[in-house]
């Protein structure tokens, strides 16, 4: 708000009044505050890009670390279904001299069947664990080139404050010039009351001026 | 001060993101029990009669806590999968305030005027007005300067927009094949927890069978239920070729499954009511009840045949065919008509167990016929 009325409240300002300094001082201390705004909110963003790269990193090492459970569940599932086997052989071999245990038999039967899918489950998991490390290996890649970029978005953000900060002081040293040159006037011709440079309409605007 | 807290926040996120080995150890001390009270069991049966009871039911409560231990290790794998998934969020990035085009705007307009003046005091021969031109042209200078610095800045934001999008593709790959894992855990664990009763189920029919008792506890319903058509699940071979029962599940994949994921062996195939091992929950009791369905050109097709114990004069049997297309649903409904024009509905609805099949049949204006039934089958070996 400051920045964008800086120009209409010079030109209602003499030139070697005090106040057109504290006026452009006071526009470059908010354009400051505003950078600084900025840059804190890319620096939380930077912060938070590391955290997630880290952290994928973290479980693209993890493949081992899942992967022992895993194995030892699907040894384990698959000891469990061979003696799964072995008992559906000796019932079938029960059931052909005592006919009333092909009920259980065929029980057995659907049991195995079950928990031969679940086996299978055990070992599709550990096939697809072999591309969790691509894939958080990928995210770490593209979080890293993230980071870059913030980096990167953080250095121009810190040039185009300087590059403001440096329009500042030139905007300082021409209103300076203005109060020389104005002086100067009044003492070789005291008639003359304004400066021709703000005549010519260098420090008269009135325009929307946004930073 | 505050750099550092930063630091410390991340490295807490990173030690919180680390999966913890969850060792299958709680399931491994029921197993050995298990194994140690049903060795033999079946070889047993044959002549233990009663004597087999009390190790059967010893056996069934050491299956259960071996198939609850499971069902927890595969919650457990689960649960820290879809934890490291929810890890990834997009970043919030900063958005380009409505100021920055403004700037643009005013430097512009602050431009084109402060052109105009060192264009007019250009042949202006007063020292101090030649002074004043060259602060005006640096004050310009400085414009440009800042002009550059956000055209840089804009393509800076862009590159990040770009960085992030990517990394979003990234994650998001690497959070489906987490959430197939997860999903595939969770299957597990509701598999799991079907075994369980379905084990308990196994033990009384084995006890009975010892017995010598063909007929005694139907398997319960609970062991019925629904078992979770895991997207990973191991293709079962198609019942429309029973080739005994050395041909199980190793068998190859059908080439149609149902788009309910399960497998078209849990509907097709040569039924058959068997006591002991059936159950009827609607009706009169059954004396016989085959069923048999063949999928064909998209269509599932099938015969039902049942008589029923019915008092004197009314007619035991009911026959009908049916046919319609697969439908997505785990239950399959069709209309049916009988060869006496009574018209109704049958139902073929997969059990949690493999080779169960439950079927329901409703019958409209059927006079003198049995006009519903709803009973659990197992399929012909």
């Amino acid at each position: 708000m400051l920045a964008s009325t800086l120009e209409q409240r010079l030109a209602r300002i003499l030139p070697c009044d005090a106040r057109v300094k504290s006026a452009i001082e006071e526009v470059s201390r908010a354009s400051d505050v505003r950078f600084a705004a900025l840059s804190a909110s890319w620096q939380e963003m930077e912060n938070r890009s590391q955290e997630q790269e880290q952290i994928a990193a973290k479980f693209a090492g993890q493949n081992e670390t899942l992967l022992a459970p895993w194995k030892s569940e699907r040894s384990d599932a698959q000891q469990a279904q061979a003696a799964l086997e072995e008992h559906e052989a000796d019932l079938r071999e029960s059931a052909r001299t005592l006919a009333a245990l092909a009920t259980a038999a065929r029980a057995l039967d659907g049991i195995a069947a079950d928990s031969e899918a679940v086996t299978k489950q055990s070992t599709e998991r550990e096939d697809a664990l072999a591309q969790w490390s691509a894939s958080w290996n990928e995210v770490v890649r593209a979080s890293k080139l993230r980071d870059a970029a913030i980096e990167n978005e953080l250095k121009t953000l810190a040039n185009e404050r300087d590059r403001w900060t440096a329009f500042y002081a030139a905007r300082t040293a021409r209103a300076q010039m203005e109060c020389s040159l104005t002086g100067a006037n009044r003492a070789a011709a005291p008639k003359t009351t304004s400066p021709r440079a703000t005549d010519k309409g260098a420090n008269n605007t009135g325009d929307k001026k946004k930073q | 001060m505050k750099h550092l807290r930063s630091r410390l926040l991340i490295l807490s996120a990173i030690f919180a993101a680390a999966l913890p080995a969850q060792a299958p150890e709680d399931y491994k001390t029921p197993y050995a029990d298990w194994t140690r009270d049903g060795a033999r069991l079946e070889r047993d049966a044959e002549t233990a009669r009663e004597r087999l009871a009390a190790r059967t039911d010893r056996a069934a409560s050491d299956a259960a806590r071996y198939e609850t231990a499971r069902q927890a290790f595969f919650d457990g794998q689960r649960a820290q999968l879809t934890d490291a998934a929810s890890r990834f969020q997009p970043l919030p990035l900063p958005l380009e305030t409505p100021a920055d085009g403004a700037s643009r705007e005013w430097i512009d307009t602050q431009d084109a005027v402060l052109a105009k003046s060192i264009a007019a005091f250009a042949s202006d021969p007063d020292d101090g007005i030649q002074r004043l031109r060259r602060a005006l042209d640096k004050e310009r200078n400085t414009l440009a300067a800042i002009q550059s610095a956000m055209d840089a800045r804009d393509s800076a934001g862009g590159a990040v927009k770009t960085a992030d999008d990517s990394v979003q593709r990234a994650a998001k790959a690497a959070d489906e094949q987490v959430k197939t894992l997860a999903d595939s855990f969770e299957h597990s664990a509701a598999d799991a927890a079907h075994l369980a009763d379905a084990w308990r189920a196994y033990y009384r029919a084995l006890a009975n069978g010892a017995r010598g008792i063909s007929n005694g506890d139907a398997v319960p319903l609970s062991a019925l239920r629904p078992l979770s058509p895991a997207p990973a699940r191991a293709p079962e071979p198609a019942a429309s070729s029973p080739s005994g029962p050395s041909a199980r599940p190793s068998a190859p994949a059908p080439a149609v499954r149902p788009a309910n994921g399960l497998p078209l062996a849990r509907y097709t195939g040569a039924w058959e009511y068997l006591k002991g091992v059936s159950t009827f929950t609607k009706g009169l009791p059954p004396t016989m009840f085959d069923v048999v369905v063949k999928f064909e050109d998209g269509q599932l097709t099938g015969t039902l045949s049942a008589k029923f114990d019915v008092l004197p004069k009314a007619d035991p049997s009911v026959q009908f065919a049916f046919s319609g297309p697969m439908q997505a649903e785990r239950e399959q409904s069709f209309p049916l008509k009988t060869a006496e024009g009574a018209q109704g509905k049958v139902e073929l609805i997969p059990t949690g167990t493999f080779n169960l099949l439950e079927v329901r049949f409703t019958l409209e204006n059927a006079r003198g016929k049995v006009a519903e039934s709803d009973v659990v089958l197992i399929k012909k070996l």
